[in-house]
C-alpha cells in the first residue's frame, strides 16, 4: 500500500524507493560483488582450517586462543547461517549484475560505436600510421579487406572527408560469462533440490543373506547374496565387494557386483560398496507362533559392558518380549584384553536376554555363551547359534539434482573456454583522404594495459606491412616513455 | 617390469641433475644482466648497447639455461613414461608420485610460455620452485619409490589420470603466474632493466590464470564426478575439496578484479601471491587435513 | 621508422652458426655427462634394488611353478610333510580361528569339502598364529573334515608359505605344482568350482 510511486526528482523519491534504489544498486555494483566472493573465501578457508590441524597448532602456539580455537571446530561453517547467506547473497547478485550487464555487452557485440575521435587514436599506447597512394574510397577497400582477412568484422562511417573503421574478432566469445554465471546458479539450485528431494544412507548396513528395504518412500529393497573381500598376497586390500539385488514390490528388478568405484544404478537410486564386518546368524522360536524365526545381525554397531573392543549387536524379539544383545569374541589382538570380562573364544558367541517392558514372565537377565550349532534356551525363548556371517556397509543416495550438476558442468567449462580462449579483440581507425589519389589511415587497438591485445595488433599491421608494401609507422607510446625515461 | 621402475628413477636423478643445473643457468643469466646493464648504463649514461663480450657470456648461459631445462623435461618424460609402463597407469597416486609429475608439467608449462613470449626471466623463479619440488621428492620416504598397488578407493584409473592430472596443469600454470607476479612486483616502477615490461609480465600472469582456471573448475567437476562414484555424494566438504574451492575462489577474485574493476599490475600481482599460497596450502593439504583424501603416502 | 617493436626487453644478439654448433656438442656432453652420473651414483647409493617392493613384491610362490615343501606338525604332534602328499591333488588353506573371515567361510568350505573328498582330493588346514589347542577345538566343534595342521609360530611353514592374509588358499596338483591361489573368503559354489577345476585337471594330466 505504500508503494504508491509517483514519477518525482530524485529528491523527492519515497522512502521506499530510496530503499529498492539503494539494494538494486548494492546488487548491481561489482565492487559489491567482488566483497561478496572475498566473504565466502574467507568462510571457505575457516571451513577447511576447521578439518585440519591448524587451529590446534594455533591454540598450541599462541597464548589466550585455546577458546576461540575450540568455538572454531564446533563452528559447523558450510550449514551455517552466514554461509547459506552469502551463497544466496552471491546467487542473487550473479542474476542482477549479469542481467545488468547484458544490454551493454549486446550492445557492443550487435551495435557497436564505430566513431572515432583522432584523440583517442593519438593518445592509445599502441597506433598505426600509414599513407596509402589511392583515394580515401580505395584505401577504405584496402584496409577493410586486409582486416576480413585477418578474420576481424569490419563496419565503417563516413564522418565528413573522413571515413571511421570498426573492426573487431571473437565477438560473441564475450557471451561465455551468460552460461558461466548461469551454471552458478544452476549448481546452488542443484544443491537445494539434492537436498530437498534426495536423499542418502550412509549406513546401510546388510547381513549376507538378508533383504533389507531402503523406505525414503521406496518400494525398494536390497538383498545382499555374497560379500567377499580380496587380498594381494602382501595382504594389502585389493577389493571388497557385495553381490546384491535389487527388488520392487518384492521383485527382483536388478542385480549385480557393487565394490568401490563400481556402483550399481536403479532408476534414480545408485547403491554403493562401502565397508563391511562380522554378522551372526541366529535362529529362535517365536512361542506365540511357534516358527522357526532366521535373523542374521550384523555385529558391531553396539558395544557391550563387557567386552567394549569386541563386536555387539542388540535386537527387540518382540513377539518373545525380550531383547537380545549377542557378543562375538574380539578378534584384534590389539584390543584391550583386560577390558574383556567374557573370555570368549574362537567359534563362541556371548547371549544375553533382558525382558521387554510389559514381560512379566521375565524379571532379571539371564545370559549364556554357546558354541557354533548349539542351542540354548534364555528367558523362554530356544536360541540356535547357526554360523557367523559376513555383512556390508552399503551407501545408498538419491539425488535429483544430477542431471542439473552435469548441464552446469558443460555450461562452466565452456563459458571459460569462450571468455578466455576467444577474447573479444577491436581496432578502431580513421582513414582520410590527404589528395585525390593519396590517403592517410590511422588505426588502433583498445588495448590498454593488455600485452596480448597489443601484440595481436601488431601482428595484424605485420601482415598489411607484407601486402601493401606501404611504409607503416608503428608508435609503441610507452615503449618511447620507457625510453626516455631511461635516457635521463 | 621391476627394471623399469628403477630405470625410471635413474631417469628421474638425471631430471634433477639436469634441473639443478638450469637453475643455475638461469640465476647467472639474470644476475648477468643485472651486472651488465649496472656497468652499461654507468659507462654510457645514454641508450645501452647491449652487445658485448659479458653480454654475450650471459646470452650463452641464457641458452645453456633453457637448454639444460629441456633436458630436465626430457629426463623426467622418460622417468614417468618408464614409471607408467610398469604400473599400468600414469604415476599421480601418492604425494611422490604427484610431485614428480608435477616437476614435468611445471617446467614444460614454463618453457612453453617461454617460447611463447619470447623472456627468460620468469625462469628465474619457476626453475627453482621446481628444484625446491624436486628436493621434496628425494625427502620423501624411500618406500614410496616402488609402484604401490591401488587402494579400493582409487581404482577408477580414466578418472584419476584426469582429475589429478588437471590438478597439476592447474598448479603448474599458477606456479608461472605466481613467477611473473614476483617478477612484477619487482620491476614495477623501479625500472629495473633487466626484467621485461611490467605490461607483458602482467599479461603472463593473466594467461597462465587463464589456463590455469578451466583446468582448476575441471579438477572441481571430475572431482566430484569421481566423488559420486567413489563416496555415493558428488560433494563431501572434505578438507581437499574445499581447500580446492579456497583456491579456485581467490583465482575468481582475480579474474572479476581484472575484467571488471580494471585490476592490473600490483593489485593483480599481489592476489596472485595469495592464490599461489593457497595452491601450496591446497597441495601440501595432506599433511595437516585428515580426511577422503589421504591417499599421499606421507602420514 | 618502420623498425617493427622488439616485444622482447632484452634484444638477442645475432648467433652464428659455429657458435650455435659449439653450443649443440657441449650441450649434448653436458646430457651425456649426466647419464654417465646417474649411472655411477646409482650403484653406489644402492638404487639397484629400487623396483622390487609394492606392486611387484612377491611373497608366495607362483601359480605353476612346484610347492615348496615344509615340515610341521598335526593336531596329534605328528610331523607332516606336504610332499607326503605327492600323487593325490592337495587343498592347502591358510587359517585362524581367530580370524572372522575364516570362521564365517567355514560351513562353507567344509560342505564343499566333504562332496570332494570321494573323488580323491586332499585338504589340509594349517592354523596360524594361534594356540593349537584353539584351533583343535574350533575344528572339532565344527567337525572339520580336513586334515588340520598347527604351526602357531610360522617358523615351520613360514619360509615356504609367507602368509599375509586369511584365509589364503592353495590348490596344489598331482605333481605337486601350485594350479591357483584364491585370497579372499569363499562361498561354498566357489570353492566347488576350485577344487572340481583342480580335480579335472589332475585326472586329465
Amino acid at each position: 500500500m505504500a508503494n504508491v510511486s509517483v514519477p518525482s526528482p530524485a529528491a523527492q523519491q519515497s522512502p521506499v524507493d530510496v530503499v529498492v534504489d539503494r539494494i538494486w544498486r548494492f546488487f548491481v555494483s561489482v565492487k559489491a560483488a567482488i566483497w561478496e566472493i572475498v566473504f565466502l573465501t574467507v568462510l571457505v578457508l575457516i571451513g577447511t582450517l576447521r578439518g585440519s590441524s591448524v587451529p590446534q597448532w594455533i591454540a598450541d602456539h599462541v597464548p589466550g586462543t585455546s577458546g576461540l580455537v575450540e568455538r572454531w571446530y564446533a563452528w559447523d561453517v558450510w550449514h551455517s547461517l552466514p554461509f547459506m547467506g552469502i551463497l544466496t547473497l552471491l546467487a542473487v547478485a550473479i542474476t542482477i549484475c549479469t542481467a545488468n550487464r547484458a544490454p551493454g555487452i549486446w550492445q557492443s557485440i550487435a551495435h557497436p560505436t564505430v566513431t572515432t575521435t583522432r584523440g583517442f587514436l593519438r593518445n592509445a599506447e599502441l597506433s598505426a600510421t600509414m599513407d596509402l597512394p589511392e583515394s580515401r574510397e580505395a584505401a577504405v577497400a584496402t584496409i577493410s579487406a586486409e582486416l576480413r582477412g585477418a578474420r576481424y568484422r569490419v563496419l565503417t562511417e563516413e564522418r565528413g572527408s573522413e571515413t571511421h573503421v570498426y573492426a573487431d574478432r571473437f565477438r560473441y566469445g564475450k557471451l561465455g560469462t551468460f552460461p558461466f554465471h548461469l551454471a552458478l546458479i544452476t549448481v546452488l539450485v542443484g544443491g537445494v533440490v539434492g537436498a530437498k528431494w534426495g536423499f542418502r544412507e550412509n549406513a546401510f548396513l546388510v547381513p549376507e543373506g538378508v533383504t533389507r528395504a531402503v523406505e525414503h518412500g521406496t518400494a525398494v529393497s536390497v538383498r545382499v547374496d555374497d560379500f567377499q573381500e580380496v587380498y594381494r598376497e602382501t595382504g594389502t586390500a585389493k577389493e571388497f565387494r557385495s553381490s546384491i539385488a535389487i527388488l520392487e514390490n518384492g521383485e527382483e528388478v536388478a542385480a549385480g557386483s557393487v565394490s568401490p568405484n563400481h556402483p550399481l544404478t536403479y532408476g534414480d537410486m545408485v547403491f554403493y560398496q562401502s565397508g563391511f564386518g562380522q554378522a551372526v546368524h541366529i535362529d529362535w522360536v517365536d512361542p506365540t507362533t511357534g516358527q522357526l524365526v532366521e535373523e542374521r545381525l550384523p555385529l558391531g554397531e553396539f558395544q557391550s559392558k563387557n567386552n567394549p573392543d569386541a563386536a555387539a549387536a542388540v535386537i527387540d524379539l518382540v513377539p518373545a518380549g525380550v531383547q537380545l544383545t549377542i557378543v562375538a569374541p574380539d578378534s584384534d589382538p590389539r584390543n584391550q584384553p583386560e577390558l574383556d570380562l567374557l573370555k570368549l573364544r574362537s567359534g563362541q558367541m556371548y547371549l544375553q536376554v533382558s525382558p521387554l517392558p510389559g514381560n512379566t514372565a521375565l524379571t532379571t537377565k539371564v545370559e549364556s555363551v554357546i558354541n557354533q550349532g548349539e542351542t540354548v534356551e534364555l528367558g523362554g525363548v530356544p536360541f540356535t547359534f547357526v554360523r557367523e556371517k559376513r555383512f556390508t556397509v552399503l551407501q545408498v543416495a538419491r539425488n535429483p539434482a544430477i542431471p542439473l550438476f552435469i548441464a552446469s558442468s558443460f555450461l562452466l567449462v565452456g563459458g571459460l573456454a569462450c571468455t578466455f580462449y576467444f577474447p573479444h579483440r577491436r581496432i578502431r581507425g580513421i582513414i582520410a583522404g590527404t589528395g585525390p589519389e593519396t590517403s592517410q589511415v590511422m588505426l588502433a587497438p583498445m588495448a590498454r594495459r593488455d600485452w596480448s591485445a597489443a601484440r595481436s595488433f601488431t601482428s595484424v599491421v605485420e601482415r598489411m606491412r607484407e601486402h601493401l608494401h606501404a611504409p607503416i609507422v608503428l608508435v609503441d607510446r610507452e615503449q618511447s616513455e620507457a625510453a626516455t625515461s631511461t635516457g635521463e | 617390469m621391476e627394471g623399469l621402475v628403477r630405470l625410471s628413477f635413474y631417469a628421474f636423478a638425471a631430471s634433477s641433475i639436469a634441473l639443478a643445473a638450469a637453475t643455475v643457468c638461469y640465476l647467472i643469466f639474470a644476475f648477468g644482466w643485472i651486472r651488465n646493464r649496472g656497468t652499461a648504463l654507468a659507462g654510457a649514461g645514454g641508450p645501452t648497447v647491449m652487445i658485448d663480450n659479458g653480454s654475450s657470456f650471459t646470452e650463452s648461459m641464457g641458452r645453456f639455461a633453457t637448454m639444460l631445462a629441456w633436458f630436465a623435461v626430457a629426463f623426467q618424460g622418460i622417468s614417468i613414461a618408464l614409471r607408467s609402463i610398469a604400473a599400468g597407469r600414469l604415476p599421480l597416486s601418492n604425494m611422490y608420485e604427484f610431485s614428480k609429475t608435477f616437476i614435468f608439467i611445471v617446467l614444460l608449462v614454463y618453457l612453453i610460455f617461454e617460447r611463447w613470449y619470447g623472456v627468460k626471466q620468469v625462469g628465474t623463479v619457476v626453475l627453482p620452485l621446481a628444484l625446491a619440488m624436486a628436493g621434496y621428492v628425494w625427502a620423501l620416504p624411500t618406500r614410496l619409490r616402488e609402484v604401490d598397488p591401488l587402494v579400493p578407493a582409487l581404482q577408477n584409473i580414466p578418472l584419476m589420470t584426469i582429475h589429478v592430472s588437471m590438478a597439476i596443469i592447474a598448479y603448474s600454470t599458477f606456479a608461472v603466474s605466481f613467477a611473473a607476479a614476483v617478477l612484477y612486483l619487482i620491476a614495477k616502477d623501479r625500472n629495473i632493466s633487466w626484467l621485461p615490461k611490467p605490461a607483458l609480465l602482467d599479461d603472463l600472469a593473466y594467461r597462465a590464470v587463464t589456463i590455469g582456471f578451466p583446468a582448476m573448475t575441471l579438477v572441481l567437476i571430475l572431482g566430484s564426478v569421481w566423488a559420486y562414484r567413489a563416496w555415493g555424494t558428488y560433494w563431501q566438504w572434505d578438507p581437499k575439496e574445499t581447500a580446492a574451492l579456497f583456491t579456485w575462489l581467490i583465482y575468481g577474485v582475480y579474474l572479476h578484479t581484472r575484467s571488471l574493476r580494471g585490476w592490473r599490475g600490483t593489485r593483480s600481482a599481489v592476489v596472485l601471491l595469495v592464490g599461489f599460497a593457497a595452491v601450496m596450502f591446497t597441495y601440501y593439504g595432506n599433511y595437516f587435513f585428515g580426511g577422503l583424501h589421504a591417499y599421499g603416502g606421507v602420514r | 621508422m618502420s623498425e617493427p617493436p622488439r616485444e622482447e626487453s632484452i634484444a638477442t644478439p645475432p648467433v652464428t652458426s659455429r657458435r650455435r654448433l659449439i653450443e649443440a656438442i657441449i650441450g649434448l656432453a653436458i646430457a651425456g655427462g649426466i647419464v654417465v652420473a646417474v649411472w655411477i651414483i646409482g650403484g653406489r647409493s644402492g638404487w639397484n634394488s629400487i623396483g622390487t617392493g609394492g606392486e611387484f613384491q612377491r611373497v608366495l610362490p607362483k601359480v605353476g611353478e612346484p610347492a615348496p615343501d615344509f615340515l610341521t606338525h598335526d593336531v596329534f604332534g605328528n610331523p607332516v610333510r606336504l610332499s607326503d602328499y605327492r600323487g593325490k591333488p592337495v587343498w592347502l588353506m591358510f587359517w585362524g580361528s581367530w580370524c572372522p573371515p575364516c570362521r564365517s567361510e567355514f560351513p562353507d568350505i567344509n560342505a564343499a569339502f566333504r562332496q570332494l573328498e570321494p573323488e580323491g582330493l586332499v585338504m589340509l588346514g594349517v592354523s596360524l598364529r594361534e594356540s593349537p589347542l584353539d584351533a583343535i577345538a574350533y575344528a572339532a566343534q565344527n567337525d572339520a573334515a580336513f586334515i588340520v595342521l598347527t604351526d602357531p609360530t610360522e617358523q615351520e611353514t613360514g619360509a615356504a608359505f609367507p602368509i599375509f592374509n586369511f584365509p589364503t588358499h592353495v590348490f596344489i596338483d598331482e605333481d605337486g605344482i601350485i594350479r591357483s591361489i584364491v585370497l579372499e573368503d569363499m562361498s561354498e559354489a566357489q570353492a566347488l568350482a576350485e577344487g572340481r577345476a583342480l580335480l579335472d585337471g589332475s585326472t586329465g594330466s
